[in-house]
């Protein structure tokens, strides 16, 4: 993102008034707040059961109201994806845009961040990855191209630190770096299905951490350390 | 009708009924889709399931025994070296992308219809997937054992994941991914493993 002048200022909340608030405001609140009920409401009863009357008592608001923002289930699911893809980029991304490591330790603590930064999400938010992994996930084509776009940006970023360190020599340069940037990636994958099935715990946290990079500083270290 | 008739019938219903859902989903798939596939009628449909639920249940069922009898299997000549194992893995691989080009759409059943269809599918599925990182650790613990393999690993949680690694090689890669050759893939994970998995001394 751009940090030039001007851009941050259209997206600057205005500044709190007494009274009605300006109606754009209000919609946008309106949405989040029904996005919101969404989440509770697909997470506890399932994307198929869910009603958008269970949404919108959810939310305190009428059905009508539900409606005039999302017309019918599916748009309103869409939102809720994309919110929730949203907060797991909020989340990973500006750390993954700062990184620049520059040694295969350095590399090892970015992933070890990133790692610690989704468990962190995941646990504060398990319904957020429930939602995606099973539920939302299996709805159709777009969602699972959706859901697989969101792993190829991330392994996108993780080949990126790859490249480099090929070409400052601490990880060997006999690798395709967009393909185990991928692979690296995936290794991840076990732990967030261990919070998915609420299998986790601190402890199991850390072995896997350690044992997951252990494996891949063996695998992908270069010549020079 | 002899057992063996019965049996057959039964798995004709169920391969109609996996093709029936990883073409339109479960959701919008019906018994009467499957029944007009195998060519049976709704009343022999239900001698065998009760219901589309229960055919559903079969079809993970037959998707996890084809996953599982790749990944179960003992290796043909015992695992002496690093070496050994890499190949045991890469036969692994190349049996799994056989698999997957074969039936496209068996790992979409397992990865993405089980979820749609209710919670105790998709946990049928994760079971599938936990066997397979359990089948994988013990032979990476062979591996421990002889002293082959790193013994700061912790086998349980590498099985995990190097079965999650070949997934790689099934999921439909992604359109942001230029990589297709699975040959390629195979290579680079048998590459990780050889590195990755070697004791630290032996480097």
């Amino acid at each position: 993102m751009s940090d030039a002048p001007g851009t941050d200022a259209v997206q600057a909340p205005t500044p709190r008034r007494r009274g009605r608030p300006a109606d754009e405001t209000l919609a946008q609140r309106r949405r989040e707040q029904i996005i919101r009920a969404a989440y509770d409401v697909f997470a506890s009863k399932g994307v198929t059961t869910a009603t958008m009357s269970d949404v919108a008592k959810n939310a305190g608001v009428g059905q009508g109201t539900v409606y005039r923002y999302f017309p019918n289930q599916r748009v309103l699911l869409d939102g809720v994806f994309d919110h929730a893809v949203e907060e797991v980029f909020a989340q990973v991304l500006p750390f993954l845009r700062d990184a620049h490591p520059t040694s295969i330790d350095e590399y090892l603590d970015t992933l070890d961040t990133m790692s610690r930064l989704l468990f962190q999400f995941a646990d504060e938010r398990p319904e957020v990855l429930g939602l995606m992994l099973a539920q939302v996930a299996a709805i159709d084509e777009e969602f699972k191209e959706r859901v697989l776009g969101l792993e190829a940006v991330i392994g996108r970023h993780v080949a990126s630190f790859l490249d480099r360190g090929i070409d400052e020599g601490w990880v060997r340069d006999d690798i395709d770096p967009d393909l185990v940037g991928m692979l690296l990636f995936k290794l991840l994958i076990p732990g967030f299905v261990q919070e998915l099935r609420r299998t986790s715990s601190a402890e199991s946290r850390d072995r896997y951490r350690q044992t997951v990079t252990t494996f891949i500083r063996s695998a992908i270290a270069g010549e020079t350390q | 009708m002899t057992t063996d008739a019965a049996t057959e019938r039964r798995q004709q219903i169920v391969v109609s009924a996996y093709h029936i859902f990883t073409e339109r989903g479960f959701r919008s798939s019906s018994v009467s889709d499957i029944v007009a596939d195998t060519g049976v009628s709704h009343g022999t449909f239900y001698n065998y399931f009760s219901s589309k639920r229960d055919v559903a249940d079969a079809v993970i069922d037959y998707a996890v025994a084809a996953v599982f009898e790749i990944f179960a299997r003992s290796p043909e000549d015992p695992i002496e070296s690093l070496d050994d194992l890499v190949t045991f893995y890469r036969t692994m691989m190349d049996d799994i992308a056989t698999l997957v080009a074969r039936e496209d759409r068996l790992i979409s059943m397992l990865v993405f219809e089980a979820g749609a269809v209710d919670d105790a599918l998709t946990q049928k599925a994760l079971g599938l997937y936990c066997e397979l990182g359990a089948a994988v650790a013990t032979s990476l613990q062979g591996g421990v054992d002889h002293g082959f393999v790193n013994p700061d690993l912790d086998v349980s949680v590498l099985g995990e994941s190097l079965t999650a690694l070949a997934l790689a090689l099934v999921l439909p890669s992604q359109s942001a991914s230029p990589v297709t050759d699975t040959g390629h893939i195979i290579d680079q994970i048998a590459d990780l493993l050889r590195s990755g998995l070697a004791p630290v001394y032996s480097r």
